[in-house]
């Protein structure tokens, strides 16, 4: 990943966890209609860390050179850090302005099916393998 | 609601009012200015020389515009005009209120004219359950503007009060010194802006602004609206009224979604669900599909963009699943409730594929069905996999989130809405019979935009597969033997719940029924159980929680009957469609054209007159949407391959119905018929060819 050396505030430590995951990944289906480029903004800390997320054809590409963005957004690194792995949620936190977004709302729309759900909760009820060898003609796709 | 409120709305703003035009709401009263679920006034009192005024009278000019015409005095004797007001308001992001006095003396006067404005920033929540707000609150005099605030971290909302003229302007209100010569006039114009940071975000720079109180386009954009639509002509002066009054009220209630301002989707109801919900939302799409088919592709577009792609059970989300509603105050924004958005509902998701499929066969729109691939095959996912939560192949809900989530996730969703016969509640999860109808119809019509669409013939194989198996399980689990017709639900156990209800209307519309059973299902249908004369009951007499007027348990429903009307076509039904069509459309006629949400069970014979059961919503969409279905299924319009096919049965009081223009995939074509059936009850006679 072309990443300018900047040292990371600890705060943001699981926001850059998710977009290396996500440049690691390199394709994601649920963006495959989605094109453009979101750019995160995290304030909080000693200085803003900007991250550049460019969308093609479902292909991911992260990156923190500078570059032009179709869509802001403006969150705390904490607060992302939180979103990002589940805790909180990112449609919550833009109704109550602690995550600000400039420019093109459908495109964040698409980006924010990546996040994660809440940690543990719920986690028993994905359907298990002996629920799909019960009802083999019932397959996941 | 009261009937001596006013509300007028645009989009999710809206203001209700008494008659003389004045809020003065409390914590629990529902009057104010309403934007985005938050209250930006509740007060807002207008006194000229320190004297309340009184309504002469009140117009309703549109949905979005009133205007009270208004004059000082107690009123309790006669009025003394020498003076006389009206406030013409319009809203748009906020609104905006013309003051206009009219000096009726031969000499000119002074007085005083006071606008007392508050604002508790209330959630609509919080109006419902009286709750206590966690923030603080600021007021400030900006140049000539009032500003009245509130913040609690980093939510904030304000609302801007400026007026054209000038005015003396403190932290409670605004005084006009006014001195109008003999027989002139005054006038000035308020605006009351409700300011939410991300709003000119989501209405993007063709919408509203900030400082734009009302929008200077609304009127022309209803009438545009109303002449893109059908037109009907028929011999029937009641059903012109209503088809009329449908148009309008389905303008009212478009909102436009966050991510495409410049289109609309049909919210639930007027003025406290004017937002998202999946159910209302596209079965209000599906009604109207033949008339308004662009409603159907914002609702598609909008609600697989929050599809959901978590598991999280605050709000009863699962990949896949289609939302329930969407909300935007402050206790969704600090997780105090889980509308961002919630997702606990049972059949939007299997309802969602349906849209789309019945969204293509009219329009041709193959484009959108490529486009929403991905969201259609995580729904038909979602039914088999997080659906089937008793492991048996059926679609079955029980809230994850016991403390704000929702308990019935069916369209009856009140307490008691399923029951067995002798009136006990089953326990959860809850199979309910028409969602296993919708999830049959999901897979089959599925399988067609597999093939079709998307050049998946294993996977359109599969669906099929699976649909006849459903199809065959269900007609054996479901089917009450000794009484004939399909259990409401199969309770956790797999024993049936066995009471008698409009349910069994929706399965004939899915297409679940077999042919063998149609019959006896039509029979009960039609049957003085549960047809009143007027329409279906919710719920069948002589079962133990009938109730003529219980909600779910005996009303009649107009938009569940427009549905069952449908059913009962499709199964080639048609002379007990056009009972069921005429009984609603008449029962229509009682109410201006105005479908209430649901009406009293009671036999026809017995009231002569349908009794409204009382409901805060009105407009409702999906009763909004009903006629238009329902002419639909009078027309039998079906759009097969590239053809509108039109195959009337009309009641013989009808005489004549033209429906000119139907939008779809073939340009634009008329429909015809003339009045052939007489609807005297009688035994349901059986159509030779069904489709």
């Amino acid at each position: 990943m072309a990443t300018r050396q900047r040292r990371p505030t600890a705060a943001n430590a699981a926001s850059r966890a998710f977009f290396e995951e996500l440049h690691a990944k390199g394709h994601q289906q649920m963006l495959e209609k989605a094109s453009g480029t979101l750019r995160f903004d995290l304030v909080g800390g000693p200085q803003v860390e900007h991250w550049y997320l460019t969308i093609a054809h479902g292909n991911l590409v992260v990156s923190q050179r500078k570059g032009r963005a179709d869509v802001v957004v403006t969150v705390d690194g904490r607060l992302l850090d939180r979103i990002v792995t589940g805790t909180a949620n990112a449609t919550a936190a833009f109704l109550r302005g602690a995550m600000r977004v400039e420019g093109d709302f459908v495109l964040l729309m698409a980006f924010q099916r990546l996040f994660a759900g809440p940690p543990e909760t719920g986690a028993t009820r994905v359907p298990d393998e002996s629920d799909e060898a019960d009802h083999p003609e019932r397959t996941q796709r | 609601m009261s009937s001596d409120l006013v509300q007028i709305l645009e989009g999710n703003t809206f203001v209700v009012s008494n008659r003389s035009g004045d809020i003065e709401a409390s914590l629990t009263d529902p009057t104010g200015l309403f934007s985005f679920d938050t209250r930006f006034l509740s007060k807002w009192v207008l006194t000229v020389d320190g004297k309340r005024l009184n309504p002469l009278s009140v117009d309703d000019l549109q949905y979005f515009e009133t205007r009270f015409f208004l004059v000082p005095g107690t009123g309790t004797v006669y009025v003394d005009s020498d003076l006389s007001v009206t406030r013409h308001r319009t809203v748009g992001s906020g609104f905006r209120e013309s003051i206009r006095l009219l000096n009726h003396k031969q000499e000119p006067v002074s007085l005083t004219l006071r606008l007392e404005a508050g604002c508790d920033f209330a959630d609509l929540f919080e109006v419902k359950d009286a709750l206590k707000k966690r923030g603080e609150y600021h007021t400030r005099v900006d140049d000539r503007r009032l500003v009245l605030g509130y913040r609690r971290e980093t939510f904030e909302r304000e609302t801007w009060i400026s007026s054209s003229v000038p005015a003396t302007t403190d932290e409670h209100g605004l005084t006009f010194a006014v001195r109008i010569p003999a027989h002139g006039a005054w006038e000035a114009a308020i605006d009351v802006v409700a300011r939410i940071p991300f709003v000119s975000l989501l209405d993007g720079p063709a919408g509203r602004r900030p400082g734009r109180a009302a929008r200077p386009d609304m009127a022309r954009g209803l009438d545009k609206w109303l002449s893109r639509a059908p037109r009907l002509e028929c011999g029937s002066r009641s059903l012109m009224t209503t088809y009329q009054r449908s148009l309008v009220d389905l303008a009212a209630l478009r909102f436009a979604p966050m991510t495409s301002p410049q289109h609309a989707l049909p919210a639930a109801g007027l003025p406290w669900f004017m937002t998202m919900f999946g159910r209302d939302s596209i079965l209000t799409s599906l009604q109207s599909i033949a008339f308004t088919p662009e409603l159907a592709a914002t609702t598609l577009r909008t609600l697989g963009e929050r599809q959901g792609t978590r598991i999280d059970d605050f709000r009863d989300e699962d990949p896949g699943r289609i939302l329930h509603e969407m909300r935007f105050g402050e206790l969704t924004a600090f997780e105090e409730r889980p509308h961002s958005p919630y997702y606990g509902c049972a059949d939007a998701t299997p309802l969602y594929v349906v849209l789309l499929d019945e969204y293509e066969r009219w329009t041709g729109d193959t484009k959108l069905v490529r486009d929403l691939e991905v969201e259609a095959r995580a729904a038909l996912n979602w039914i088999d996999t997080y659906a089937d939560l008793q492991g048996n192949g059926y679609i079955s809900y029980q809230r994850r989130n016991e403390e704000t989530g929702l308990e019935n996730q069916c369209w009856k969703d009140s307490w008691d809405s399923i029951s067995y016969h002798d009136g006990r509640l089953p326990g959860f999860p809850r199979a309910t019979c028409e969602l296993q109808g919708y999830a049959y119809d999901a897979k089959m019509r599925g399988a067609r935009l597999a093939r079709r669409v998307w050049r998946d013939d294993a996977f359109a194989d599969r669906l099929e597969k699976e649909a006849a198996d459903l199809k065959r399980r269900f007609n054996r689990d479901f089917w009450v033997a000794d009484g004939e017709y399909f259990a409401v639900a199969i309770d956790t156990d797999g024993r049936q719940v066995d009471s008698l209800t409009s349910n069994i209307g929706h399965l004939l519309w899915s297409g679940i029924v077999d042919k063998s059973k149609a019959r006896r299902v039509v029979e009960h249908l039609m049957g003085d159980r549960l047809f009143s004369g007027w329409g279906v009951r919710t719920l069948a007499e002589g079962e133990g929680r009938f109730n003529p007027i219980g909600y779910h348990v005996g009303t009649v429903w107009p938009f569940d009957n427009s549905f069952i009307a449908w059913g009962l076509r499709r199964y080639g039904f048609k002379e007990e469609a056009v009972r069921i069509a005429e009984g609603i459309l008449d029962a229509a006629a009682y109410f201006d054209g105005r479908l209430p949400e649901a009406f009293g069970g009671y036999p026809r014979s017995a009231t002569k007159y349908p009794v409204q059961y009382p409901t805060a919503c009105s407009p409702q969409a999906w009763s909004t949407g009903a006629p238009l279905l329902l002419l639909r299924t009078m027309l039998g319009l079906e759009p097969i391959d590239d053809q509108l096919v039109v195959d009337p049965a009309l009641p013989i009081d009808i005489d004549h119905l033209e429906l000119l223009d139907i939008p779809g995939r073939w340009g634009r074509r008329d429909a015809f018929g003339r009045g052939q059936i007489t609807t005297s009850p009688r035994k349901p006679r059986r159509n030779p060819n069904p489709r």
